[in-house]
């Protein structure tokens, strides 16, 4: 049985914890309490108790089943990356993350077109000016959607190996998908 | 939307159009033929004229030669001749300006072998063709192996790739958003993503078999075209296919962009929404 995890022990744990800018409350939320986690948890035992106290610490998540879902699926990439870089556990906070402008849709380092430095930070898209961020309502056109992320022309990559803009452009992928089998749409659902 | 015109990078205000040559990468039994075979006809059907070329030596009952006798195939059966007869085709593109669709088939192919053993990429843009390559994966990490050698041990991503997805190779029960983002996670997917690869998922087709063992392009089936000496198509593979060719793959060939494909005169082809 999972234990409260305590509001005041929680609210240390961020402090001394930097989240990455674009990760998601959730997985910000999974980081801070990772020690806490893998203490309690046994590999296969369910999700639902964390999901509550992640609930019960405001964070504002689907259903039971996909927040479970999704909680897993953080929790794996987690620990993929605490393998490879264990620094990565040492990111800042992002109070911004509930914003329209998603930041998970921007890589790291992402900066507005400014000057800065007699360089000009360029969009994902590689046209060379900030990419214009719609929202998924908005973007709902029946088949017409860009599932394609536009190609980052002669892209910049960071050289990181884990990959802020292709993980935004995967992220963004997904909702992509998941929006269009949610209006049923063909084609990206078997039948 | 029209299709594209790729005019040569040096001087955009020339208006000299790039050939372009796709070619599909995976290892074998990914959708490849499948899906140059869909292109293949519906650019043909928007009015291209690409030139189809077949170097896929093993696969002899599902092939890109059931489109006709204007397919080219490759003299040789060994990766090294067939990229030497690659290399003459490539050439005779630069003179031509015809676009140009490769089918090489799965394993250490023909353009593996142009890959390591000469700049392909460097020499394709000094020559005017725009190269775009489709990467062909599913769930298996295996299908992603190709993606991942290409990338890290010959440093080959060109410019214009796409990550393409074929849906018919998700396994059943799991759905198709949920398996993508599982692939999704791979690091050599996130390394081209992060690299400005494109992405698509290319729709599930059923009763590939009968349209493979009557050795038919697909507009012929759809359009129930008899083949001697084969039984008459059931009419509800003749309608899936039908729906697959003018809803599902139009969707795909959309969300690719026309900047993926080879030129189209009419445009991209119409999703038919309704009746098919």
């Amino acid at each position: 049985m999972t234990g409260r995890f305590g509001k005041e022990r929680l609210k240390s744990l961020i402090e001394n914890h930097r989240a990455r800018d674009s990760a998601t409350p959730l997985y910000r939320w999974l980081l801070t309490n990772c020690e806490d986690i893998s203490a309690l948890r046994s590999k296969g035992d369910s999700w639902a108790p964390y999901v509550a106290a992640a609930r019960e610490d405001g964070l504002d998540l689907p259903d039971e089943k996909e927040a479970m879902r999704r909680m897993e699926r953080y929790w794996r990439r987690m620990a993929g990356t605490r393998r490879m870089h264990p620094e990565a556990e040492q990111v800042p906070q992002s109070p911004d993350t509930e914003s329209a402008m998603q930041p998970s849709r921007f890589p790291r380092g992402w900066r507005p077109a400014v000057v800065d430095d007699g360089r000009v930070s360029c969009a994902p898209d590689g046209t060379g000016v900030p990419a214009q961020i719609v929202p998924a309502e908005e973007n709902a056109q029946v088949a017409s959607l860009p599932a394609t992320v536009p190609v980052c022309s002669d892209s910049e990559t960071t050289g990181e190996k884990n990959f802020p803009i292709g993980r935004a452009r995967a992220e963004a992928i997904k909702r992509d998908l998941l929006a269009r089998l949610k209006r049923k749409e063909p084609g990206f659902h078997r039948e | 939307m029209a299709s594209a015109t790729i005019t040569d990078a040096a001087d955009p205000t020339e208006l000299v159009t790039r050939p372009t040559l796709l070619v599909a990468i995976g290892r074998q039994r990914v959708g490849k033929t499948t899906f140059l075979k869909s292109l293949a006809e519906i650019t043909a059907q928007q009015g291209g004229r690409p030139e189809i070329w077949n170097t896929d030596s093993m696969n002899r009952s599902h092939t890109l030669s059931s489109l006709g006798p204007q397919v080219l195939e490759a003299d040789s059966m060994s990766p090294t001749g067939q990229a030497a007869w690659l290399e003459g085709q490539i050439e005779k593109l630069v003179e031509s300006r015809h676009d140009a669709i490769l089918d090489i088939g799965g394993g250490w192919t023909a353009m593996h072998e142009l890959i390591r053993s000469s700049p392909l990429v460097a020499a394709l843009d000094e020559l005017g063709v725009s190269l775009v390559t489709i990467f062909m994966i599913g769930m298996e990490n295996a299908d992603i192996d190709y993606l991942q050698d290409l990338q890290e041990q010959h440093g080959f991503l060109p410019r214009r790739t796409a990550i393409v997805i074929n849906e018919g190779l998700l396994p059943v029960g799991i759905d198709t958003p949920q398996a993508v983002s599982q692939i999704l996670e791979n690091e050599a997917v996130l390394n081209a993503l992060d690299r400005g690869a494109a992405h698509g998922v290319f729709p599930a087709i059923n009763g590939l078999k009968k349209i493979a063992d009557r050795g038919q392009s697909f507009m012929d089936f759809a359009a129930n075209k008899p083949v001697p000496g084969q039984p008459k198509s059931s009419v509800f593979d003749r309608l899936r296919v039908n729906r697959w060719l003018k809803r599902d793959v139009p969707l795909f060939l959309r969300d690719l962009g026309a900047d993926y494909l080879p030129r189209m005169p009419k445009g991209l082809p119409d999703v038919v929404m309704e009746n098919v």
